[in-house]
């Protein structure tokens, strides 16, 4: 169950991380969360406490002010020797995740259903309300002259009037939905800080999820998963051009 | 700054290199601080390797752990860039480093700032020899070759900083050089004194 | 008695600093060559840069040696690594290396009680010139001693 695309088709692809994530309706109550991380130490040694900061803003009856509550939501982050296998127990979410070298999508999804499967005989039936994939892709474009011509690697950014002049900086969200997969597609991009000297770097952020009607039963799960791998493909693909691709190759 | 061309832009003689265009003298700071911040969030989603570890009194296995662990997730965010066996001989160095054992006490871990300023560099110079690696007591990275006699040594700073100093041995004495310069100029600061004498096999 | 705070070193003598793995010269594949210039680098809050008076202690060199590293381990807070080493330099070369930099350094005795009444400072050590503590590490401290290769120091009583 691996998808249209099988094979990994770039040497070096830009994939920064890459991310399967299951929400849940109820939270998994803290000791729980911290047993349940505690059996996955074999394969992910090392654990880390991590925290999220949650923003809800509540609008009190009455035409009153709203308020604004700041969560911190602490998890358990667990990583391979090397750092590059994590996966994460927030209360209502499990999360597993792939830095980079990315190994492919066949590597990466055995690695979802072992987890999921472990995670499920440790913790009891509980009702998906969310499925996504995730892939950060961050695209390093070599600087050869004092400006860079976007447009010849990339098919998303933002469009501006010629009146404005030149743009150092930009970060853009689209929300799409994707009908026959009855799911939705955020697409970031932005000019992001290039780690690499004399590169100019731009995020392409591809996040397909799905909210209603979500599958219960893991063959169903697994196979939504695969069709959201897919379309995260086509989007990918859609979004650069035959020059950047040439970079992924070298 | 780097300006970003658009297709029809006809192509200005003069570099825009350094010049502010933000938004600053058109809205209020207010209005600027809330766009910032939105800009910043789609920038910065969160992700599972971009989580921080929440902030506790920890042991000095702890420390190390966390410190080791924060420095391998930011190679993951060069690593396509990188060879493999590059990346794991890093690996191996910076858990040697921050053993346990022979920790100094008062000693800092591996600063992040200063590893990325690392990391930065050896993609731009790619020797090919890879070098001996050291710590500071207050966490910063030391890059070292030595060949024969003559030494490079590189030590690395947050904020894409670095200082060198290297000696050559000329007819038996020693010329020395050193340098602290950003990391942007270390390969020009470098190419007159042949690094490929320590960087090349 | 021997020395006194504050009193210098003769040139003649030598120093011995312990310097961890950390900052041990290595090459790409962790092998042992020497020191790195950090090793001899102050710290902020330090007046002066650590290290043992070798001739401070009676006997032949390798028991002026062993007693110093007694010393030295006897001061500090955590056990010394067993991948750490020891570098031992003659205090003129230290001075005259220092000298060439611009920098006129003493080596003066610094006794730290019964546990370490060996200890020593040098002092007036720029701080952040580099290439000053690159000399220092590579043709002042050119004798290298393995903690390892020193047993422990046998229990009185």
């Amino acid at each position: 169950m691996t998808g249209k695309v099988a094979s990994q088709p770039y040497k070096r692809p830009p994939i920064t991380e890459a991310v399967i994530a299951v929400q849940f309706a109820a939270p998994v109550p803290a000791d729980d969360l911290r047993k349940v991380s505690r059996r996955f130490k074999a394969r992910y040694p090392g654990e880390q406490e991590v925290k999220t900061l949650g923003v809800h803003v509540v609008n009190p009856p009455g035409g009153r002010s709203p308020v604004t509550n700041v969560q911190e939501t602490v998890g358990h982050r667990r990583a391979s020797d090397d750092a590059t296998e994590i996966v994460l127990f927030m209360p209502d979410t499990l999360i597993v995740s792939q830095l980079a070298p990315y190994p492919g999508w066949t590597s990466f999804f055995t690695r979802f259903v072992r987890d999921w499967k472990l995670w499920k005989r440790e913790i009891s039936f509980l009702r998906i309300n969310r499925l996504g994939v995730r892939y950060i892709n961050r695209i390093d474009l070599p600087i050869t002259k004092d400006y860079v011509e976007q447009e010849e690697y990339l098919n998303i950014y933002i469009q501006l009037p010629e009146v404005l002049g030149p743009t150092t900086s930009y970060a853009a969200q689209a929300v799409l939905n994707m009908r026959d997969i009855n799911s939705q597609l955020i697409i970031n991009t932005a000019i992001v800080p290039s780690p690499l000297l004399n590169h100019a770097s731009f995020l392409v952020d591809i996040d397909i999820s799905r909210t209603q009607d979500v599958p219960q039963r893991d063959e169903d799960l697994f196979e939504l998963l695969v069709k959201f791998r897919d379309m995260k493909n086509m989007v990918f693909e859609a979004c650069i051009t035959d020059r950047a691709r040439e970079l992924f190759l070298r | 700054m780097i300006e970003i061309a658009r297709p029809s832009q006809p192509r200005a003689a003069t570099s825009f290199l350094g010049r502010d265009t933000g938004l600053e003298h058109v809205v209020s700071d207010n209005t600027h601080r809330i766009i910032t911040r939105y800009a910043d969030a789609l920038r910065k989603r969160p992700t599972p390797g971009s989580l921080e570890a929440v902030d506790a009194e920890k042991d000095l296995a702890e420390r190390l752990f966390d410190a080791i662990a924060a420095a391998k997730m930011l190679t993951a965010q060069v690593a396509m860039h990188l060879d493999r066996e590059w990346r794991d001989k890093i690996f191996q160095q910076l858990d040697s480093l921050h053993d346990a054992d022979e920790w100094q006490a008062d000693d800092e871990p591996i600063r992040q700032g200063s590893f990325s300023t690392f990391l930065k560099a050896m993609l731009a110079l790619r020797p090919n020899r890879r070098p001996g690696l050291g710590l500071s007591h207050n966490g910063q990275l030391v890059a070292a070759w030595t060949t024969d006699r003559d030494r490079l040594t590189i030590e690395f700073f947050p904020n894409d900083r670095v200082r060198w100093v290297l000696v050559r041995y000329i007819e038996d004495e020693p010329d020395r050089f050193a340098a602290d310069t950003p990391v942007s100029r270390l390969g020009e600061g470098l190419a007159p004194h042949h690094p490929e004498h320590w960087f090349v096999r | 008695m021997k020395g006194g705070r504050g009193k210098n070193v003769p040139d003649d003598d030598h120093a011995i600093r312990h310097v961890p793995w950390a900052r041990l010269r290595r090459d790409e594949d962790d092998n042992v060559i020497g020191f790195l210039p950090q090793a001899f680098q102050l710290r902020p809050e330090e007046e002066y840069l650590s290290v043992n008076w070798m001739e401070y202690h009676d006997g032949d060199r390798d028991r002026q040696m062993t007693l110093s590293i007694w010393g030295m381990r006897a001061s500090f807070e955590r056990p010394l690594g067993a991948k750490s080493a020891f570098g031992i330099a003659s205090v003129a070369t230290i001075k005259d290396i220092s000298q060439a930099a611009g920098a006129r350094v003493r080596v003066t005795h610094e006794p730290d009680g019964d546990r370490n009444p060996g200890h020593a400072g040098i002092r007036q050590l720029p701080r952040d010139d580099l290439n000053l503590l690159e000399a220092i590490a590579a043709d002042a401290f050119i004798e290298k001693v393995n903690n390892a290769d020193i047993p422990d120091e046998p229990a009185t009583g």
